[in-house]
């Protein structure tokens, strides 16, 4: 027999591979399942949102989320201290000054305060 | 009960009824959803989400078709839906983590060894069932409904809401596609 007429054979066999099969059983308690899933089905509004909150996934996507939010806002303080740092810079006192303002203005000695 | 109390019964919400429905037609329903899926999970879910839809739309059932048609009709949709979806899921994969959902239900990988057929031959049936997943989807449901299900062509007609003709010229593509389909991988096994 050659290869072709033993391909054909094979494709026959194949399409009539399923007569005379028979039913495939369901696996048991087919009733139970059913409405313990309408149960599920019927449960409140509240209780929905809270296996949703609390899905794992959920909570992951959550804290990554408040994590990033987080960084964010650290690294926008980051930039911005080089700025912050100038005007600390230009509105500090320096205390020479402020010594010499002290004298100036208590220094018991300077008779002529001009 | 027979069937038109039963449809009476189950429109009036009767868990017995409900139940005597779940006990008679739990075979059909499974059988065919695993012909489709070619998964016992999920052929199982599928079974379960047929049912719960069959009771929460019993009272829009006009009785015009046998409650067995109108339940195949329900099971191949749903089964339909549930392989979009898993070529969805299989399309976004990455996803799973978060959507909790699993691999198990991939279409394109799984083979069935359904347990019905007959031993001697299992390994074409797989073949062919291999073959089954790469033909349209009505052409894949109405070689199902006939061959697995023993449904006449006048049934599988009203099943899918076609012509006889239809199903007819449907039966006649899924073989041919069929053929082409086990040709090639046959050619390969050869070479």
């Amino acid at each position: 027999m050659d290869n072709r007429e033993q391909t054909e054979k094979k494709i026959e066999a194949a399409l009539n591979s399923l007569d005379g099969m028979h039913k495939a059983e369901p696996a048991p308690f087919l009733m139970t399942r059913i409405q313990a899933r309408m149960n599920r089905a019927s449960e409140s509004g509240w209780e929905r949102t809270i296996r949703l909150v609390t899905h794992p996934a959920y909570v992951i996507i959550g804290l990554c989320l408040i994590v990033g939010v987080n960084a964010l806002v650290v690294l926008n303080n980051d930039s911005a201290t080089p700025e912050s740092a100038y005007a600390a810079e230009q509105t500090t006192v320096n205390p020479d000054e402020m010594v010499s303002k002290v004298a100036t203005l208590y220094d018991i000695e300077n008779t002529d305060p001009q | 009960m027979n069937q038109p109390e039963l449809i009476i019964q189950l429109q009036q919400g009767n868990p017995s009824a409900f139940r005597q429905l779940v006990d008679e037609c739990e075979s059909l329903v499974y059988n065919t959803a695993l012909g489709i899926v070619q998964n016992p999970q999920d052929a199982d879910d599928i079974t379960q989400e047929v049912f719960i839809q069959a009771y929460q739309s019993v009272s829009s059932f006009k009785g015009e078709s046998k409650l067995s048609t109108w339940l195949y009709r329900i099971t191949v949709n749903r089964a339909l839906d549930h392989e979009k979806k898993a070529r969805r899921r299989k399309k976004f994969g990455f996803l799973h983590f978060f959507t909790g959902h699993s691999e198990a239900g991939n279409p394109e990988q799984a083979v069935l060894e359904h347990p019905g057929v007959l031993l001697e031959n299992k390994e074409r049936a797989s073949e062919l069932m291999l073959a089954l997943k790469k033909i349209p989807d009505n052409q894949r449901v109405a070689f199902t409904l006939h061959k697995m299900e023993g449904q006449s062509y006048r049934d599988i007609a009203e099943i899918m809401g076609l012509s006889l003709q239809a199903v007819e010229s449907l039966m006649a593509r899924a073989r041919t596609n069929l053929k082409k389909v086990l040709k090639d991988f046959y050619e390969k096994e050869n070479h």
